[in-house]
């Protein structure tokens, strides 16, 4: 199961919804509300744990960062955030801290300790 | 080696005078990004964050001054895209002489990417009745320093006596802070009056309170909120200062906003999923089929049935 948009990339495996940013790109609000339509179509209805990917992703606008943290937790258990410690880390620490998303949201460089932080939420 | 070391010295000057931006208050510019990361781009993604983050904090903090203007550029251009005319605001946004915009190709001005589009547009409009309507796009201008004003434009063919030309008009929505304005063009004496360290305390124990408030309303969409005294325990602060502080920042009150959260994320699970009306109600939080119903028609003048038949 495998669905690609001008953004990102989506599949679901093991019950967690992988989402992957395309390389070096820049997400404006009008990118994020797309990314967030197609991705709640995607899932139609069923709500998921999410892991996203941010390693390749050049920038995400102010507008766009507080969209994602608000209408783009619908529909989203948990949210783990793949970073590297440069680059990325920085749009994913101020995203948490600063948008405040609502769901739970963590980010994390290592991918196996993403999946744990999400199946922690499995029952 | 050398090239390599100008280009480093460029971009360092290009960040010092982004910051001097900064510190003048003006918010409204983004440096561009490149697309390697190394650690002065990682600099300049920061810079990037933050400026749009002070931007954000400084409008609400002093929501009842700052207002939300559309500044708009005017353009005209010869069939080359060389500068024919401008409006004045483009020498105040970009930093330029007029002799150094007039009859100067646009390319000049504006990104690679924005020229490329732009060049492409102009091929679009060069083809007889070209009919269908035009959406506004992302377009990136370079101020004299480097960094991007990044706005949405119109691109038109216009006809004259004298011939055709293209009108390009771009926008760009921006907070204007009359007190900031104030204060910089007048700051020998009104020094004294800038925010005391007391006065900054008390802005940003008031953003993390409502910081708080607004989270805790984002994360409670599926259900109605506790009375105004449970509220206020849980966030802190006083029940009146909370209404006020939330009105004021927010534009509405507490009840009502959360009421719009609620209907707004209804109205994105009946458009985008295949969900029962009856669940996304009880999801968003109203106690029966009717009230949400009547709430949502109330709220978007349409039933939700008739949303998802849209």
């Amino acid at each position: 199961m495998f669905k690609s948009e001008d953004y990102v990339h989506f599949w679901i495996d093991d019950d967690i919804l992988h989402v992957v940013y395309k390389p070096n790109t820049v997400i404006d609000l009008k990118a994020a509300e797309s990314i967030v339509r197609d991705r709640i179509r995607f899932q139609n209805g069923r709500p998921f744990l999410i892991l996203c990917d941010l390693r390749q992703l050049k920038t995400v606008t102010k507008p766009a960062r507080d969209y994602l943290a608000m209408q783009g937790s619908n529909m989203a258990l948990a949210v783990a955030l793949i970073v590297e410690k440069s680059y990325s880390g920085k749009i994913s620490k101020i995203f948490i801290n600063t948008s405040q998303p609502s769901v739970p949201t963590r980010e994390f460089t290592e991918i196996s300790k993403a999946l744990d932080f999400l199946n922690s939420y499995l029952e | 080696m050398t090239m390599k070391t100008d280009a480093y010295r460029k971009r360092v000057l290009q960040i010092l005078d982004f910051i001097t931006e900064i510190t003048l208050g003006n918010y409204a510019y983004q440096l561009d990004l490149k697309n390697h990361k190394d650690n002065l781009e990682e600099i300049v993604l920061s810079l990037n964050l933050m400026v749009e983050e002070i931007d954000t904090a400084v409008h609400q903090i002093d929501h009842e001054r700052s207002s939300e203007v559309l500044e708009n550029m005017i353009l005209c251009l010869d069939l080359n895209l060389c500068i024919t005319a401008f409006s004045s605001n483009f020498q105040r946004i970009l930093n330029y002489d007029q002799k150094e915009v007039l009859g100067k190709s646009i390319s000049i001005f504006i990104s690679e990417q924005s020229s490329t589009y732009l060049e492409a547009e102009k091929g679009a409009q060069s083809l007889e009745n070209r009919e269908e309507d035009q959406y506004p796009f992302r377009l990136e201008f370079i101020h004299k320093s480097g960094y991007l004003w990044i706005c949405y434009a119109y691109f038109h063919k216009a006809q004259t006596e004298q011939g055709s030309l293209y009108c390009l008009s771009a926008f760009k929505s921006i907070q204007r802070n009359q007190r900031i304005i104030n204060y910089l063009k007048d700051r020998t004496d009104d020094r004294e009056r800038y925010p005391s360290e007391y006065r900054s305390l008390l802005l940003q124990d008031k953003r993390k309170i409502l910081r708080k408030l607004h989270a805790y309303i984002m994360a409670n969409l599926n259900t109605s909120l506790p009375s105004m005294s449970i509220l206020a325990r849980t966030v802190g602060g006083s029940e009146s200062k909370l209404k006020s502080m939330f009105k004021e920042a927010y534009g509405d009150t507490i009840f009502k906003y959360h009421k719009r959260k609620r209907l707004e994320k209804s109205s994105i699970l009946l458009r985008d999923t295949t969900l029962p009306i009856g669940q996304i109600a009880e999801n968003c939080g109203f106690v029966s089929f009717s009230h949400f119903t009547r709430s949502f028609k109330k709220e978007y003048g349409i039933s939700p049935s008739k949303i998802r038949k849209f």
